[in-house]
């Protein structure tokens, strides 16, 4: 895989000019999957194609793509599970979950990939800061992906304290909007940089406490917010993306710069950062397609439609290409001047029983207000 | 989760609630709980949800169901009048509901019905099942007096310890679901505990005479399919053809999928088309992957057979002869499970077909474009509901 190597080693995340590379190291991807996983071979077969039709960028998108509907329930991994293989569980709706079998070699992937992404994002400081997770520990009973990224999020600054929204307080899950707030003021006056991570929803709640207890421009300079798991997918209440940027400036003190939206899914762990606009640029490490809702071939970048995620990434399970729940498209010309081509998510497939992470976070929020 | 007395409570205070729950009950059952107080509250929730833009999507569709004058009917038809100055309808007491997880408004609907009748209601709810929490909350929230007649657990069918001690207060056990959950629940109750069931049912379409004309009921047949996806004990789970011809299956098979390509066509929703795509390509590859006899369209799976037995497949809809002749030899040995039959036939055979059904124990007939659709007052299975949630006492008459 050594164009795999190759392309995960660019530490310029958004360099020009990969996509000679991209196209090789897809190609040795779907060769590797063709030659060692028969499901995904006769995938290729029934769309009669070869890892060899793989030339240019353009051929991306005849390149056979699969739902992330068919892993749940389909065991398609490449690698079967043993020693060194991590398995990525997405959280599962009514007992349908998918598990993605990581070999170690991408893990160093991920790894190389995520540190040049928060470089380039400069979310590194060497400044401790306190960190206010805006979701749940996990622990031996949390294991979705979720709980995980919020805690490795974590990583990115030296901890002065770490505290959760939701803690789990004599064995029971509760938001405990009481100690955060009183916290947060607390950390107003002392002056040191704080960090909020983890659902929108929770941030959302979290504010319009602040908010009812009449605090103004409460973080000290330098404090952030990372946000992660979507907008769009909320069953009961949609946050309105405006009024949110609104309060963190006003409740907060914080400008648009300092909040940071994150993107990724278990199926295609590439992580995405948001710029000022809203939009995830895409870095060299992928490419993303927007497909016709009824046709499902690819459309020309501007139109709405299913999303279609390529990595090389992984030679454990046949990720290289999938469609996800997310609607969205694909443009270029962002008006904050990065030239790479961007997507936005703008909703989700219709089905009511879809539900996230993001989502379970949010009812238990709600429940405990 | 559990819901106890209008809060809401991690797993791990099960034990400790369950050992107060006796006398919990034990005081509100010197309380009576009157209907309106039950009406106004739903119809406070109602409004509330509307109020959230999101959430009222979501339940525009439960909106007649849950109506005061929905249920102002269904109480009126399924109570009726007063039973006299000699006679009280009361209550049967505690309800343990053991709710299956296949719509999610039903096991909170189940309990609705309870409070109608004046019922203390306990919920074995179906695993993670936060929308009924969240319902039944909002309701202890709108209106308190509800917080002793709401009860909720999420307990693990083979927790029988737990499931014993519910039985213990429970005057009947209301369990919907399938057989083995019926049998379970049956060797759980004590002699004396009455066993309610709404069992998991079958439903299928019935289609004679001319249906290839028929194109208006053949799409509503076509959006029932795409709309319910046989998740609902009334959901199409197989299309019967009046007709001895072993090829008929197919052709109809194949002239179904163009009249599913019309709905397609006319559907806009972006995510819906999204969904029905994704699935008709997941159905392609699993098609082709194992050489299956599949007609795939948009969103759905016909799969002609040459078999005629009642039986569900998971991947789509079966289409299979049945000559009217052996309905009732085909269908009787479901009698048991049978629910709604969709029909769709000329109307020269509609009361023989009617009777021939009836016969074989289907407990509703639809048109089959409203195979699940709720008509107000309608019975479960055959049977009222709250009548069976309440008991008839003899008083003496005042003089």
């Amino acid at each position: 895989m050594k164009y795999r190597r190759q392309l995960f080693s660019i530490k310029k995340i958004f360099r020009p000019g990969s996509d000679g590379l991209f196209v090789a190291a897809v190609r040795e991807n779907v060769r590797w999957h063709e030659e060692n996983n028969p499901v995904y071979r006769k995938i290729l077969q029934m769309k009669g194609f070869t890892a060899d039709m793989l030339e240019k960028i353009e051929d991306l998108g005849q390149l056979p793509f699969i739902p992330t509907m068919y892993f749940k329930g389909n065991d398609l991994n490449t690698l079967k599970k043993r020693i060194g293989i991590y398995t990525i569980r997405t959280s599962g709706t009514s007992g349908t979950s998918s598990a993605v079998n990581c070999e170690s070699s991408a893990l160093i992937c991920l790894l190389k990939m995520a540190v040049s992404t928060c470089r380039q994002h400069k979310l590194f400081s060497l400044k401790p800061v306190h960190y206010v997770i805006l979701g749940y520990k996990p622990d031996k009973e949390n294991k979705a992906v979720a709980a995980r990224t919020a805690l490795a999020a974590s990583l990115l600054a030296p901890a002065r304290s770490r505290d959760y929204v939701i803690r789990n307080i004599d064995g029971r899950l509760e938001a405990d909007w009481e100690g955060i707030t009183a916290k947060i003021r607390k950390y107003s006056e002392d002056g040191k940089p704080v960090r909020l991570i983890g659902f929108p929803a929770l941030g959302y709640f979290l504010m319009e406490k602040l908010e009812e207890k009449g605090c103004k421009d409460l973080l000290p300079k330098g404090s952030k917010m990372l946000l992660g798991g979507g907008w769009k997918q909320y069953w009961r209440q949609q946050v309105d993306r405006e009024e949110f940027y609104r309060q963190a400036q006003e409740v907060l003190g914080l400008e648009k710069k300092d909040i940071v939206e994150f993107f990724s899914a278990g199926e295609h762990p590439i992580l995405y950062v948001a710029c000022p606009h809203h939009h995830y640029h895409i870095p060299v490490y992928s490419r993303v397609l927007a497909r016709d809702v009824r046709t499902l071939q690819p459309l020309e970048k501007g139109k709405k439609g299913l999303l279609n995620f390529i990595t090389p990434l992984m030679k454990g399970a046949p990720i290289v290409s999938v469609v996800t729940d997310d609607l969205g498209s694909v443009n270029d010309n962002c008006p904050c001047g990065n030239p790479q081509p961007y997507f936005e998510v703008l909703g989700r497939v219709g089905i009511n029983e879809i539900r996230t992470c993001a989502l379970e976070a949010e009812e238990l929020a709600k429940e405990e207000r | 989760m559990i819901l106890y007395r209008g809060n809401t409570y991690g797993d791990e205070y099960r034990d400790e609630l369950l050992a107060q729950l006796p006398a919990v009950i034990g005081k509100t059952l010197e309380k009576s709980l009157s209907r309106e107080t039950v009406l106004a509250a739903v119809e406070r929730l109602l409004e509330k949800l509307a109020e959230e833009a999101a959430f009222a999507d979501y339940f525009r569709q439960y909106r007649d169901l849950l109506s005061r004058k929905t249920l102002e009917d269904k109480l009126e038809t399924e109570l009726g009048a007063d039973p006299g100055s000699t006679r009280r309808r009361a209550p049967l007491g505690v309800l343990l509901h053991v709710a299956s997880g296949n719509m999610d408004v039903l096991p909170a609907y189940s309990v609705l019905e309870g409070l109608l009748t004046g019922n203390i209601n306990i919920l074995k709810m179906p695993h993670n099942d936060e929308s009924s929490i969240y319902l039944l909350q909002q309701l202890t929230q709108i209106e308190p007096q509800l917080q002793d007649y709401i009860y909720a657990f999420d307990i693990s069918s083979s927790d029988v310890r737990s499931l014993k001690k519910l039985e213990k207060v429970a005057d009947a056990i209301v369990v919907w679901g399938s057989d083995e959950a019926v049998t379970a629940i049956r060797k759980l109750a004590s002699a004396n505990t009455k066993i309610i069931e709404w069992g998991h049912k079958i439903s299928f379409a019935y289609l004679s005479g001319d249906y290839y004309h028929q194109d208006s009921e053949l799409a509503q047949l076509a959006e029932h399919l795409l709309k319910v996806r046989g998740r609902l004990c009334s959901g199409c789970q197989v299309i019967y053809l009046d007709s001895e011809d072993a090829g008929e299956p197919a052709r109809f098979a194949n002239y179904l999928a163009g009249i599913f390509e019309r709905v397609n066509e006319q559907e806009s929703d972006p995510g819906v088309l999204a969904e029905r795509s994704l699935r008709r390509y997941c159905s392609e590859m699993k098609k082709e992957m194992k050489s299956l006899p599949y007609v795939v369209c948009d969103g759905y799976v016909l799969i002609p057979s040459g078999d005629d037995a009642l039986e569900i497949n998971e991947d789509g809809v079966l289409i299979r002869n049945l000559p009217r002749e052996r309905i009732v030899e085909v269908l009787w040995p479901h009698k048991s499970h049978l629910q709604t039959a969709g029909l769709l036939c000329g109307e020269e055979d509609r009361e023989e077909l009617i009777e021939r059904l009836i016969r074989a124990k289907v407990t509703r007939i639809t048109p089959v474009g409203q195979m699940s659709d709720y008509f107000p007052g309608e019975a479960h299975d055959g049977q009222y509901a709250l009548q069976r949630y309440t008991r008839i006492v003899d008083v003496p008459n005042k003089e």
